[in-house]
């Protein structure tokens, strides 16, 4: 770790992580408001810019781009030029990206919020969103993927193949959503197109770079090698070929040609196989250092975060059944499902990660151990006991009614307690990532002289 | 030799590689497949309004929590109606299929409701639908000379909302029109506090923003509904009554059906309403009462109002039986005197029901007198 100065800029990793900070809190704050809505549905509800539906599209975009966006490019900055042994490509080219993005997010969110977006799930930006967007979104990409092929290492690790493969498919997925999808492909034809946009934005934009990132970060922090690396060329190919084709799942039953449903089902069970492979060669790692991992918050977040990886992608598959796909459809479950998988896997992984990082772009020790545990826990219950199990609940409440043929509005009540202990939840959340910010920038702001936290 | 090693371009073209194979197999495949395809019949394309209101739909994220397709699975044709074909969306860009319901699917909108039931639900759906937890719209609403006017925003809104799924709104209302048609009421099941209890409830959940939470019609939706709710508390309806139009509703006004609900359930609300309104009996009407204010209101009736109303008070005159909204049965329901008096001063402003203020006051006694006769005996 002795060339952490000559290949990583500090400064740049602290912009980026208090820009993704914010990416977090001010969406996180206004999921409050949303989560309250659910209870008192008049509650601010003659105020036009807060509006549920304003809300809800502010906060899947904001924590989306905003927080896992800027906080996996945040790591990025560090762990892309360890990998690669050499500074990144162009620093100046990561500051206007970071301009860039933040000049997107302040468009496109404050678009949302005034009233213009696009209807097309996760890409709501309207045009000139999506254009600052994608903008700095391909200089960061260059940037990255350029430094890792002027690198002079001689083999490529694991984690690198994800980037590469991310990037160069989120490029062009961001760029197919936002015109073929929005202006061009009608009707059913758009519903499969859209179900891609959906699947792959997740599964190769935020799943390669968080699975990248866990493939630095477990055996960098335990100083072991990773278990298997065929297990890995197994896990990454599986998913570079079979990820992108079960984009129907998100639309099953629909007026989408039978067939393409009809495919997506296997599809979409084989990836248990991409989830299995990479879960048992990260465990298979970890295995003997289960001490370290609970002495350390920045490990017990990123395999608390597996764990919710495994489930999610257990989870996954299943939906794909159509007996289960009939039920569960359109419910929470599913809005529990992307919850586990986005807040439980992926936030942790990127919380986990930055307690690492941190101490190695400041010079000073992370402050306040107890904070960072307490951030854990209250992240932790708030999710799982407040929010994954009652919407988990309230899921299968909803699709059982409207399959009883009960009117709609059973549904609706039967809700009610489950969106309250939903509300709690985010407050717990919320509170958690307070917590962690507080220890970021209080360790920011500490003496300095504190040597490396040997994790 | 040393950059071979590291493969990189295989990556890099891997992630194009693979973009493209799911583009192309998942995305243009079915594509061409679903090329070509025509509108179906009634599918008409949108006007400039429903374009606007479609516009709106889009940016206020009413698709976050609505879809707009019915599944073949589920039920789902039962509660919503025929399942979607690919046809009927063939024009829509973007799409708006929907991926959550925290609402109903509105793929089979059209005709389903009135206009003034989606305008009163978009100022706020607790005016209509009191459970709801869908948001207000209220910025979309004026207020000029004390009225409360929609702007062109809502209308265009409405406009839209009206067009989804047109094609089958045909279809949907000729079975409805059977069912209402072909109704019986069945045996009332014997009444009890709990049945009380649970009607007072399920009052409050679905009847209250319209009619008020005691019945006298002052819920939020007032001020939009036309022809507005009825005023429960001067009614004195039979049981059967009601149950009879908590199945059929009431086209042509707001008043929607909720056939969803068990018999028991509409039952149930039935006994509640009925508590509503104070039970007088026929004799109390508050001003003189002989035979020959009787046989003055007999008169009357059969000359004004028995084309409408029907020979028999049973809302089956030659003229009614083809209105919308349709004319209550007097044989079912006791309107107080008061309240009679009220509608043959001021009419029911919406509905086909004109004032009768230029006739003389005398007249206006004796067909109150003579409509609360039409019932038989006590209504129960
Ligand atoms: C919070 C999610 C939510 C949003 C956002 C929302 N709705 Fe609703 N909507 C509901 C719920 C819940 C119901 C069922 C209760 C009711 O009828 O109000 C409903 C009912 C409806 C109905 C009546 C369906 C029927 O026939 O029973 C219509 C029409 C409707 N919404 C239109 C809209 C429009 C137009 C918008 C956007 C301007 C919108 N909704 C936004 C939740 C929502
Ligand atoms: C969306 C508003 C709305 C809701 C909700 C509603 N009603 Fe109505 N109701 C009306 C309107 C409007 C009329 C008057 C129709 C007319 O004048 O032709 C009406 C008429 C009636 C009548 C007929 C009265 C008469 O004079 O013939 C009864 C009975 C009634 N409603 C009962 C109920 C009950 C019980 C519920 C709840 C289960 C309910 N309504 C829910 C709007 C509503
Ligand atoms: C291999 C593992 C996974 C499989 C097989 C899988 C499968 C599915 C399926 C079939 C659905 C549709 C459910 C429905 O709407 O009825 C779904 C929804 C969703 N999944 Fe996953 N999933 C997996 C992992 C993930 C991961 C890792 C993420 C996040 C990075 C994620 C995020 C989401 C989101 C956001 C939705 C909701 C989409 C929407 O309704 O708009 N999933 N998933």
């Amino acid at each position: 770790m002795d060339s952490d100065k000559a290949v990583v800029s500090g400064p740049l990793v602290r912009a980026y992580t208090y820009v993704a900070l914010a990416g977090i809190l001010v969406p996180l704050f206004f999921a409050l408001i949303l989560a309250a809505k659910f209870v008192w549905p008049d509650f601010l509800g003659t105020v036009a810019w807060l509006q549920f539906g304003r809300l809800r599209v502010f906060h899947t975009n904001g924590v989306i781009f905003g927080w896992l966006g800027v906080s996996f490019f945040a790591i990025l900055n560090y762990v892309i030029p360890k990998l690669s042994n050499r500074p990144l490509l162009s620093e100046k080219l990561a500051w206007w990206t970071l301009w860039v993005l933040v000049l997107a997010m302040a468009v496109g969110l404050g678009a949302i919020l005034g009233g213009d977006m696009q209807a097309i799930e996760y890409a709501e930006f309207p045009w000139y969103g999506d254009i600052l967007f994608a903008a700095g979104f391909v200089m960061a990409t260059i940037n990255y993927l350029g430094t890792i092929f002027m690198s002079e290492e001689k083999q490529l690790y694991v984690s690198s193949w994800y980037f590469i493969l991310g990037f160069a498919f989120t490029v062009l997925n961001y760029v197919m959503a936002n015109t073929i999808v929005a202006y061009v492909a009608p009707g059913a034809a758009g519903a499969a197109i859209t179900g891609l946009w959906i699947h792959n934005a997740v599964g190769l934009f935020v799943t390669p770079m968080g699975v990248g990132i866990v493939y630095f970060m477990i055996p960098i922090i335990l100083q072991k090698p990773v278990y298997s690396h065929l297990i890995s060329l197994i896990g990454f190919w599986t998913l570079a070929f079979f990820y992108p084709l079960g984009g129907a799942h998100h639309y099953f039953f629909s007026p989408i040609p039978w067939w393409v449903q009809v495919l997506a089902v296997p599809l979409t069970a084989v990836l248990f196989v991409v989830v299995v492979s990479v879960v048992y060669n990260w465990l298979m790692t970890l295995r003997g250092s289960w001490g370290e991992v609970a002495s350390s918050p920045a490990l017990t977040f990123i395999v608390t975060g597996v764990f919710a990886y495994m489930a999610t992608c257990t989870q996954g598959p299943f939906h794909a059944f159509l007996s289960v796909q009939k039920v569960i459809h359109f419910t929470d479950w599913v809005v529990a499902h992307a919850h586990l998988a986005l807040f439980g896997a992926f936030t942790y992984w990127n919380i986990g990660s930055l307690l690492y990082i941190w101490p190695k772009v400041t010079g000073r020790e992370l402050v306040s151990r107890r904070m960072q545990w307490w951030a854990y826990w209250t992240m932790t219950l708030g999710f799982y006991i407040f929010y994954f199990i009652p919407l988990t609940a309230s899921g299968l409440i909803q699709g059982y009614d409207w399959i009883s043929g009960q009117p709609f509005a059973e549904s609706v009540v039967q809700s009610g307690s489950f969106w309250m202990f939903r509300m709690i939840s985010g407050i717990l959340m919320y509170l958690g990532m307070v917590l962690f910010t507080i220890v970021l920038i209080k360790t920011a702001c500490s003496k300095k002289g504190a040597s490396h936290e040997a994790a | 030799m040393k950059r071979l090693e590291r493969f990189q371009t295989i990556f890099l073209i891997a992630g194009i590689g693979f973009f493209l194979l799911s583009f192309l197999g998942m995305g243009l495949a079915p594509w061409t497949t679903l090329k070509g395809l025509q509108l179906p019949e009634g599918m008409t394309a949108r006007t400039p309004e429903e374009e606007q209101g479609r516009e709106i739909f889009m940016q206020e994220a009413c698709w976050h929590c609505h879809t707009q397709f019915v599944r073949p699975v589920a039920g789902e044709s039962l509660r919503y109606g025929p399942v979607s074909t690919a046809e009927e969306h063939a024009l829509e860009i973007p799409q708006l299929f929907g991926t959550r319901r925290v609402g109903p699917d509105l793929a089979r909108e059209s005709g389903k409701r009135s206009d003034d039931w989606q305008l009163a639900h978009l100022y706020n759906p607790r005016g209509t639908v009191p459970w709801s937890i869908m948001p207000a719209f209220p910025w979309m609403f004026e207020e000029k000379d004390g009225q409360l006017v929609p702007t062109d925003k809502a209308r265009a809104l409405v406009a839209y909302i009206q067009s989804i799924g047109r094609n089958t709104a045909d279809q949907m209302k000729a079975a409805n029109d059977d069912y209402r048609r072909n109704f019986v009421a069945g045996h009332a099941p014997e009444k009890s506090d709990a049945l009380l209890e649970r009607g007072h409830y399920l009052y409050a959940r679905e009847c209250s923003g319209c009619h008020g939470k005691t019945g006298n019609a002052d819920g939020i939706s007032a001020k939009l509904l036309v022809p507005a709710a009825a005023n429960l508390t001067k009614i004195q309806p039979s049981a059967e009554y009601i149950y009879t139009i908590l199945n059929t509703g009431i086209p042509g006004s707001a008043m929607p059906h909720f056939r969803d609900y068990k018999p028991e359930d509409l039952w149930a609300i039935s006994f509640y309403v009925q508590t509503l309104s104070p039970e007088t009996d026929i004799a109390s009407t508050g001003s003189d009462m002989s035979s020959s204010l009787l046989e003055r209101g007999k008169q009357q009736f059969a000359a004004l109002c028995a084309t409408c109303h029907g020979p028999s008070g049973a809302g089956d005159g030659p003229v009614g039986a083809a209105l919308v909204p349709s004319p209550p049965a007097f044989t079912k329901l006791r309107p107080t005197t008061d309240h009679i008096l009220k509608i043959l001063e001021t009419g029911v402003p919406g509905t086909a029901m004109v004032p009768f203020a230029q006739l003389p006051e005398e007249d206006r006694q004796a067909l109150a007198y003579f409509v609360r006769q039409l019932s038989e005996g006590k209504v129960q």
